[in-house]
């Protein structure tokens, strides 16, 4: 038996099932000091339930899910979202919704996990225009990755996979454009710059110094399921569309990059193996990635210009 | 009590007197394998085949100490049985449950009271018509608007609570000693061709022979397939109980005939092109065994072997997958009356025969009993075992049947609404709805997906003054989400259909599902035409021509 095998000399620490709901309550408190806005702190108490209930399912103990959802809220995207007007704070939920039910029905098909998966597909759409893009081009790579081993399934699979997704951009489409309804009406024109305005390459080559911050969330475990490989090409395509929409002119910035590799991050941590070995390591990671969120983009901004 | 063979007893050759039995002696008759023949000089000639313990207590106790007990064969006991019975039996199989409780019977189809509703809600639509044309369209489509996205809001509600995984029940390991007998109806209407793999499927039912008690259950005009019932060689766990002609001419009327012979603790009905999987009945056994005695039916599923001979088997396939994996297990959790499916309901033989077995007016007989027995306190489960059935495979065959299925659903409707409150308060509120939601919801969908459907074509394409201004913009929008979001129910609760079974590759023919709908709503009309004209009448599914999927 190994070490990291062998039981726990003492009982772990479980807290009564009530105080579940304490978590999201005190993200809400204090999203709600900070922003004077209950809108985003719901949205950030949210998210905070999310996390707890996809960490507790995964199997990590409280304090370490507290740790980690703590680390993830203090990552320098998430702290610029609350402080601003919450745009990126949008990203990072629709990001975190599909990254986080993709990992679930990689790791057990389900017929649930199925529907949640494309329920989020579609509401990641509703909530960020960047999300909804990540999300279009996360189909065909969760229709590839997550494929039944049976080539007659193939189809049926990426049919199912893709149904209510194209059916909420119908939509949205018909929304739009027949009944004229305004789309991401709290998605504001501006976002909070963390860093001075710097020349759009250097922009990018910022964004790829901090590829560290999201390979401790993704690949520290090293990559050794589907989950896994899930969360990291969601996590490229995420980068690469930020990359795109800056080159084209959008405004989200590196605020928005942070924001949503801190959902990534917490939603690759759900998917990690053997939690109750790793729980330590996970919060260890969270802390790393929080300080180097805060780090690396200056630094690298320093050096770069 | 003297014994004698059969060929050495000239007294068999006369009738049996029917005078020395009643009703009452049928059930024991059949248990002990007997019946009293003839007065003789010095007592009772009584037949009897095989051997049965308490045979001879009860001979005593009901005719006394001067008996002549004869050997005779199975069949001709049973024949003689029949004929000795069948009169009274045929009048209680169209008639008890009539008698016993009108108002749970569909021989009246529409009483006077709802007569008096649906004339004055007729009125009162023709009156809206008349006097506010405008307000009175609005107001219909709303309506159809909301039962439509509500009949399709409640069943995607039931696939997931459906979803969860199936209630396992306790595999209490059932020795084969153990084991109850076991009543198997298999009711046969010309199909003589289906016999040879009916008896096939059957033989291969892993259930100890002794234990088994087969019926096939063949109109006695019926000759063709009573010729090749008989042609089989069938073992001796197999009969044959040939039914009395008499209207109405329908397979709940042959069941409740054959009821009267079942000799199981359980009866389960099989159609004659069904294969059972062979551990069905065992299953059966053992959750009956660890439920609690109230529970008097289980449900397994139903699905298709022929499911991919063509595009309508596998929409029809996807239909039956959603039905059978995901609603009625949905309806199970939920704890609302459920309504059974065609065939492999399992019952307790004791509670089918308090019930007065099926409704033999009503054409879905199934669906109409899971009702009854929730009504009379009795539950009803689903349980995971299959049967594979013949999907119908051309358009009129498929037609034919799913009219008559939704012309007894607004049968079942018609009769468990009779008395609203009495079925709030078997049911509670819960089952209420659902009942109003999946019974109603079924033929009222239908018949509203054609209604919309013309809505949405006449104010696109026909100039129309009723779609002019804020009511005609209204009316439009209303038809066009409801028919957006209704088509799309369709399409992806027909994809989730086979995801438990993992016939994946049925997916992609969901997005017919818009067509399938628009051919069950055509049913639909058919149907509600032939409730007013030929409400009981039983069209006959042909079966025989599906081509094997292999598994």
């Amino acid at each position: 038996m190994s070490l990291s095998d062998a039981p726990l000399p003492y009982p772990a620490f479980r807290l009564p099932a009530a105080t579940q709901a304490l978590l999201p309550v005190a993200v809400f408190a204090v999203a709600a000091v900070v922003t004077r806005n209950p809108v985003p702190a719901i949205a950030c108490a949210a998210l905070a339930a999310l996390m707890q209930r996809d960490l507790r399912g995964a199997g990590f103990t409280v304090p370490i899910r507290s740790g980690v959802i703590a680390c993830l809220f203090l990552q320098s995207g998430l702290c610029a979202a609350l402080l601003g007007q919450g745009d990126a704070l949008w990203l990072a939920i629709a990001l975190y919704l599909v990254v986080s039910r993709a990992v679930a029905f990689a790791a057990l098909r389900s017929l649930y996990r199925m529907i949640a998966l494309g329920l989020a597909l579609a509401l990641a759409q509703i909530l960020h225009p960047l999300a909804g893009v990540v999300g279009a081009l996360s189909l065909p790579l969760l229709a590839v990755a997550l494929q039944p081993e049976d080539t007659r399934h193939r189809a049926g699979f990426a049919a199912l996979l893709m149904f209510i997704p194209l059916v909420s951009a119908l939509v949205l489409a018909w929304l739009h454009g027949v009944a004229g309804i305004t789309l991401w009406p709290h998605v504001p024109n501006t976002a909070i710059a963390l860093l001075p305005s710097l020349p759009l390459p250097w922009r990018i080559a910022v964004l790829c110094c901090c590829a560290p911050i999201l390979w401790l969330g993704v690949a520290v475990r090293a990559l050794r399921n589907r989950a896994q490989h899930v969360a990291l090409g969601i996590a490229f395509l995420t980068v690469l569309v930020i990359c795109v929409a800056a080159w084209r002119g959008a405004p989200q910035d590196l605020s928005s990059t942070m924001a949503a590799v801190a959902a990534l991050s917490a939603g690759a941590i759900a998917a990690w193996p053997h939690p109750s070995r790793n729980g330590s390591l996970a919060l260890a990671a969270s802390a790393l990635t929080t300080v180097l969120s805060w780090l690396l983009p200056y630094l690298a901004a320093a050096v770069l210009a | 009590m003297s014994f004698a063979r059969a060929g050495a007893d000239v007294r068999l050759a006369l009738r049996p007197d029917a005078t020395l039995s009643t009703l009452r002696d049928l059930d024991p008759c059949l248990r002990y394998g007997v019946l009293p023949w003839q007065r003789a000089a010095n007592g009772l000639v009584i037949a009897a085949s095989g051997a049965a313990p308490g045979r001879a207590a009860w001979l005593r106790a009901r005719f006394g100490n001067e008996l002549h007990i004869v050997a005779i064969s199975r069949p001709r006991l049973m024949r003689a049985i029949e004929a000795r019975f069948q009169t009274r039996l045929s009048r209680n199989a169209v008639h008890a449950l009539a008698r016993a409780t009108p108002a749970l019977s569909a021989r009246r189809v529409v009483t006077r009271g709802q007569a008096f509703v649906f004339i004055a809600a007729l009125a009162t639509i023709c009156c809206g018509f008349a006097l506010w044309p405008r307000p009175t369209i609005g107001f219909l489509a709303g309506l159809l608007t909301l039962l439509f996205i509500a009949n399709i809001a409640f069943r995607l509600a039931l696939v997931l609570i459906g979803a969860e995984e199936p209630r396992r029940f306790a595999r209490t390991p059932i020795n084969r000693d153990d084991l109850p007998l076991y009543t198997v109806l298999v009711p046969l209407y010309r199909e003589a061709n289906m016999l040879a793999p009916l008896v096939h499927a059957l033989r291969r039912l892993a259930y100890p022979p002794e234990k088994l008690d087969i019926k096939l259950v063949i109109e006695a005009d019926d000759h063709g397939t009573l010729r090749a019932a008989m042609a089989q060689e069938l073992p001796p766990w197999f009969e044959i109980v040939r039914v009395p002609p008499s209207h109405p001419r329908t397979k709940p009327k042959a069941c409740n005939y054959a009821l009267a012979f079942a000799r199981g603790e359980f009866t389960v009905i099989f159609d004659a092109e069904d294969r059972p999987e062979p551990d069905q009945l065992t299953r059966a056994a053992a959750a009956f065994r660890a439920l609690p005695p109230d529970y008097g039916c289980l449900q397994a599923r139903l699905n298709f072997y022929n499911r991919d001979q063509n595009w309508l088997t596998r929409l029809f396939a996807l239909d039956y997958a959603l039905w059978f994996d995901y609603l009625l297990p949905g309806l199970d959790r939920l704890g609302v009356p459920l309504p059974l499916g065609g065939t492999s309901n399992h019952f307790r033989t004791a509670h089918l025969r308090a019930i007065h077995g099926w409704d033999p007016f009503n054409v879905t007989e199934d669906a109409d009993i899971g009702i009854r027995m929730a009504r009379l306190g009795l539950k009803v489960a689903t349980f995971e075992s299959t049967t594979f059935e013949e999907a119908a495979s051309t358009l009129r065959a498929w037609f034919q049947q799913r009219s008559r299925w939704l012309k007894g659903y607004m049968q079942t409707w018609l009769v468990h609404m009779r008395n609203p409150l009495a079925l709030y308060r078997h049911g509670g509120l819960r089952g209420f709805i659902a009942f109003q939601l999946f019974i109603a919801g079924t033929f009222l969908s239908a018949l509203s997906n054609l209604v919309l459907w013309c809505a949405f074509g006449l104010s696109f394409f026909v100039p129309l003054q009723i779609f002019d201004g804020a009511l005609g913009l209204t009316l439009t929008h209303l038809s066009s989400a409801s028919l957006i979001a209704g088509n799309a129910g369709f399409i992806y609760l027909a994809m989730l259909g086979p995801y438990r079974r993992g016939w994946l590759e049925l997916v992609p023919f969901a997005l017919l599902a818009p067509v399938y709908w628009l051919l069950v709503s055509a049913a639909a009309y058919h149907s509600l035409a032939q409730l007013l004209t030929r409400p009981f009448y039983w069209a006959k599914t042909p079966h025989g021509f599906g081509r094997c999927t292999p598994s």
